[in-house]
């Protein structure tokens, strides 16, 4: 009984900021077509560098959650399974999540290289400025015959 | 909150009287779920919590829930839920460092604007700069070759007074330094048209040199031994020529040219409607009135038809505050003595207030007070910012002017020439706050 609660809970619970609501599925033919659709992204993302890049971990977690989930829906059903379908959808929304905050990462630090150039230049017209402005202001008018020496 | 308390106690109680009871001890935790609380308690959860509090959220009510089972004694439903949570946690830190990053990168792109932005401005200044210093440079070499060629002929000038007698040496020496004086008076006008244009506040350190040499000028054509007072005095006409040179050439090549047409428009002007009384014509520096009376006429006040001038003068020039004027005050009376510096400046003064209306306290110049000096270098629009007095003493001897005797007799210059525009880029320090702003 406390499992039907807990996994109608899971089912209910909002998930994590960012990641958008995946209902379970209602029956095990449902279950195993959506596992199949996160074995077929999982596959997706394995054949792409970045996402392997950015989340090994996650995807080989994945990989062992749609397979834990496959035989738990197929021994207690779709209700029984509820934790373990939950996690596999997580994983890959994880996984998407991590490309994401990896190629976010990679822009900012770009921007960062761009801002340590753009310091870099400012640092230097500004000392030509100050080059420039010291020899139009300070340096002294030299007494005739002596310009040339 | 306190009914979950409560139950959470009933279900430890539940617990220990099972142990009690049964005589058996509690079930072992899952490592699953230890360590979904290590990871919960872990200083990166702490950290990036407010990033991602809903997955946080998410989390820890998973884990509430993995605890419950736990302590129910279902250890595989608690070890599942305990796996799910840790990936809940793992999807809050992803989600947090997408914040951060955002964060970041939004930060990153505003210090890189606000680089680039003072890049771009202090660039265009540096250009402006280096356009002026390259006008200067040019100036210089000019005036260079032509201080070569004046040195060149005052040394063959000196050799050739060697070689006279004693009788005419003397009457060559005296002349000698009446013109090295009327060339320091003449670069003394130079640097009080120059401070009137703003030079204090553009180039100080300049303007500060500028001053130094011409009072170096000005004592050494009375007390230094002969020729040693030529080199300075060119020095300090140098520098007032250049210090004026320097405010009329901020923005353009052609600024000179530019002010001296300005100034010959200026003298056609003038002479329809002030000559007479005054004799008016041209100077590169500026349009010249000049008047010659008696000092001591003036100290009671000025005579008619020049007073009526004077004020059709003051009306003009009130009228124009793109008009600034300098009033020159200097003997015609070789017995001028002791003290004829100080009185023609007291008659400059009293001219300039004349013709502006501003009071004699608030006049600038060398031995006025510093109300107006301090008013034109803090670039403000106040008449007394306008205009300047200066007395050069006796200078040379002359002829006397037409229908007046020399005995007390000064003349009256005003030199009215238009004001330069002074960009903001030509004041120092401005940029200083530019850069520091972004770094």
């Amino acid at each position: 009984m406390r499992t039907c609660i807990l996994a109608l809970m899971l089912a209910l619970a909002p998930r994590g900021a960012g990641a958008e609501e995946t209902a379970l599925p209602q029956t095990v033919a449902e279950a195993q077509a959506m596992l199949d659709g996160l074995a077929a992204d999982l596959d997706a993302y394995r054949n792409d560098p970045e996402a392997v890049a950015a989340a090994p971990d996650a995807l080989e977690q994945a990989g062992e959650a749609i397979a834990q989930a496959r035989t738990r829906v197929v021994e207690v059903g779709v209700e029984g399974a509820a934790p373990e379908l939950r996690r596999a959808l997580l994983l890959r929304d994880l996984i998407a999540e991590l490309i994401e905050a990896r190629a976010l990462e990679r822009a900012a630090d770009e921007i960062a290289e761009r801002v340590v150039d753009a310091l870099e230049r400012l640092a230097v017209v500004k000392a030509a400025y100050d080059r420039v402005t010291e020899q139009l202001h300070l340096f002294a008018i030299p007494m005739p015959g002596e310009a040339g020496r | 909150m306190s009914g979950d308390l409560e139950r959470r106690i009933a279900r430890w109680a539940a617990v220990v009287a099972g142990v009690v009871l049964c005589g058996c001890p509690p079930p072992p935790r899952p490592q699953e779920l230890d360590d979904l609380r290590l990871m919960l308690d872990s200083q990166v959860v702490a950290e990036v919590g407010p990033r991602a509090p809903e997955a946080i959220a998410a989390a820890r009510e998973t884990q509430a829930d993995a605890e419950g089972a736990w302590e129910d004694g279902e250890l595989e439903l608690s070890a599942r839920l305990s796996r799910l949570a840790q990936v809940q946690v793992r999807l809050g830190v992803a989600l947090a460092r997408q914040a951060l990053a955002h964060d970041r990168r939004a930060e990153a792109e505003r210090t890189l604007a606000e680089s680039e932005a003072a890049y771009q401005e202090i660039e265009a200044r540096r250009q402006v700069l280096e356009a002026r210093l390259s006008r200067l440079w040019a100036y210089r070499r000019i005036q260079e070759d032509l201080a070569r060629e004046r040195a060149q002929a005052v040394e063959e000038e000196a050799l050739r007074a060697e070689r006279l007698g004693a009788a005419e040496r003397e009457a060559w020496e005296r002349n000698w330094r009446v013109q090295a004086r009327a060339d320091a008076a003449d670069a003394q006008r130079t640097l009080q048209v120059a401070r009137l244009l703003g030079v204090e506040r553009v180039y100080p350190e300049a303007a500060r040199m500028g001053r130094e040499a011409i009072d170096t000028a000005l004592e050494a054509v009375d007390t230094s031994p002969w020729r040693i007072e030529r080199p300075l005095v060119d020095y300090a006409t140098a520098q007032a020529d250049e210090l004026r040179f320097r405010m009329l050439s901020l923005e353009t090549d052609e600024a000179t040219e530019a002010m001296g047409q300005r100034v010959r428009e200026m003298v056609e002007t003038y002479r329809a409607g002030f000559d007479p009384p005054f004799q008016v014509s041209f100077d590169p520096r500026g349009v010249v009135l000049t008047l010659d009376a008696k000092a001591a006429e003036l100290e009671v006040a000025f005579p008619e038809p020049a007073a009526t001038a004077l004020r059709d003068l003051r009306t003009k020039w009130t009228a124009d505050p793109e008009l600034l004027c300098l009033a020159v005050v200097r003997s015609l009376d070789p017995d001028c003595g002791e003290g004829c510096m100080e009185r023609t400046a007291d008659l400059a003064r009293r001219a300039a207030a004349e013709v502006s209306g501003v009071p004699i306290a608030e006049l600038q110049g060398p031995e006025a007070g510093a109300a107006g000096l301090e008013a034109a270098e803090a670039g403000e629009e106040t008449p007394s910012a306008r205009i300047a007095a200066v007395g050069v003493g006796f200078t040379r001897d002359e002829p006397p002017p037409p229908g007046l005797s020399r005995a007390g007799a000064v003349r009256i210059e005003f030199f009215l020439f238009p004001r330069v525009a002074i960009p903001v880029s030509a004041t120092p320090g401005h940029t200083e706050g530019v850069a520091a702003g972004s770094q």
